[in-house]
């Protein structure tokens, strides 16, 4: 008798954990699908900035750095614009920017360094990822488009997959899309640090 | 054998029976009195899950207040005590750059990030609440809860919002949703709404600040109220933003086209006193004047 009950609870337990979200059905209320996202462009002050999720990123490195380095890739362009960029003393400091990005539920996830990032792929790939790096450093009205690496390791719920972040909470799948995340980081200017963050478009 | 029976039916019925009213009639009440003991951490996290769980058909009121209460949390949080954590260090520097071991330092902006999207569940939410009009509120809601008229609450999301955007500087944001508040054109109008919605001490300044910034450029004169609103509870709250704080200080001295002046004695508004400091009457009622004859 007793047994019948063991089975009867193991298949409640069953039945329980089935109608919890998972990946393929996740509940409506908390895919965050349908909330609006930020603008993945903002010129503030005198500092223009964009930011972009590229799914092709592997054909940039020639390896899909998601899958095989656990770092999320996004392009950003960060540039002076509009009157007085010519004289304004702007620049990124890699030691006090502390890029981090931050998803729709506030998770947050910091920048790593691009030599970290190249120690987890091959040579060839490292040498890639280190070489279209966002360039730091004075700022002016021709920035280029470079690549921060934001780090998924410290996160061991986390997986990417379309443009959208999954995060496990108590054995619930959230969807977070990386149109409503954030990308923030500080920009130096005139001595002083002032916080900046920009969508990200793809 | 029957000891068995009873844990076994409630753990089914905990794990597979959507949430009923009375439930998350609960779950709002003690997530209600957390928010109001500043335990934000618990009253999200309780919330989240509440959300999280299946739904009853019928709840659409119940959930369009559980996010409210989520949005109230995390307001609360940016702009009084933030809970989730930043990636950086309090110096700056994303913390795995350092090999020093260093607490991550609260995150503001992952407050309000975490708010907007919850802002943006309650504006969807309220379309069905709309519908669902003439439900029986006694049931579903806590007697807290019970008297917040949906319009009143969608009000108060909506001001949310715009000091959450205000503070990220996403300025088009801004104005959008101004572009949908008439209330917020008038000084003492802005005033009654904050204050019938109960908008936190900590949001009061960036709402005012959006507000000015919206009115800086066309209308002066009615961008100086605000300004000075701004700065007044600003100092109240202690949580304004140390460039919004200098660039209203810089406009009222400087920036503006006009002097502002007491109408008493002339004296000039100082953007560190809020009353004259002569004759002590209220900076919010100087006057506009052209700079040029300031003394």
């Amino acid at each position: 008798m007793s047994r019948m009950f063991l089975v009867a609870a193991v298949g409640l337990c069953a039945a329980c954990k089935s109608s919890f979200p998972s990946d393929s059905d996740p509940t409506p209320h908390l895919t965050f699908a349908d909330t609006r996202g930020f603008p993945a462009q903002k010129l503030d002050g005198l500092v223009y900035g964009a930011a972009r999720w590229d799914e092709r990123h592997d054909e940039v490195f020639g390896v899909d750095l998601v899958r095989t380095a656990d770092v999320l890739p996004i392009a950003m362009t960060v540039q002076l614009r509009g009157a007085g960029q010519d004289e304004a003393r702007a620049w990124l400091n890699p030691e006090r920017m502390g890029a981090e990005l931050v998803l729709a539920d506030g998770t947050t996830l910091p920048a790593l360094p691009a030599r970290a990032v190249a120690a987890r792929v091959a040579e060839r790939h490292g040498e890639r990822v280190e070489r279209r790096a966002l360039a730091t450093g004075l700022l002016s009205s021709r920035g280029e488009e470079g690549w921060l690496y934001f780090d998924l390791a410290g996160h061991d719920e986390l997986d990417v997959d379309d443009a959208c972040v999954e995060r496990s909470v108590d054995g619930r799948t959230r969807r977070l899309l990386l149109d409503q995340s954030l990308v923030t980081f500080d920009v130096t200017l005139d001595g002083r640090e002032q916080p900046f963050c920009v969508g990200i478009g793809r | 054998m029957r000891h068995y029976l009873i844990p076994l039916l409630l753990l089914s019925a905990a794990c597979s029976a959507p949430r009923d009213h009375a439930e998350m009639r609960v779950d709002l009440e003690h997530a209600q009195e957390l928010v109001a003991k500043r335990e934000l951490a618990n009253a999200a996290k309780l919330l989240e899950r509440s959300l999280e769980s299946p739904a009853d058909a019928g709840a659409e009121l119940q959930r369009f207040h559980a996010a409210v209460l989520l949005v109230r949390a995390h307001v609360s949080a940016a702009f009084g005590a933030p809970f989730l954590p930043s990636a950086r260090t309090p110096t700056g520097a994303a913390w795995n750059l350092d090999a020093e071991e260093v607490a991550p330092a609260p995150s503001q902006v992952a407050h309000c990030v975490a708010a907007l999207c919850w802002v943006d569940r309650a504006r969807r939410w309220y379309v069905d609440v709309r519908a669902a009009d003439g439900a029986d509120r006694e049931d579903l809601l806590p007697a807290a809860l019970d008297g917040v008229a949906p319009r009143d609450a969608l009000a108060y999301v909506q001001l949310a919002a715009l000091a959450c955007h205000a503070r990220l500087r996403f300025e088009d944001r801004v104005e959008e949703i101004l572009a949908g508040m008439d209330a917020l054109g008038e000084l003492d109008r802005c005033d009654a709404l904050l204050a019938s919605t109960r908008v936190e001490d900590g949001l009061r300044p960036w709402i005012y600040y959006g507000v000015f910034e919206h009115w800086a450029p066309g209308d002066e004169p009615r961008a100086f109220k605000f300004a000075v609103r701004a700065l007044e509870t600003a100092a109240q709250a202690g949580t304004f933003g140390s460039r919004e704080h200098e660039r209203l200080a810089r406009w009222i001295q400087h920036d503006s086209r006009f002097a502002f002046r007491c109408p008493t004695c002339e004296t000039l508004a100082d953007p560190v006193l809020f009353s004259c400091s002569v004759c002590r009457r209220p900076t919010l009622e100087f006057e506009p004047g052209p700079r040029e004859s300031a003394k």
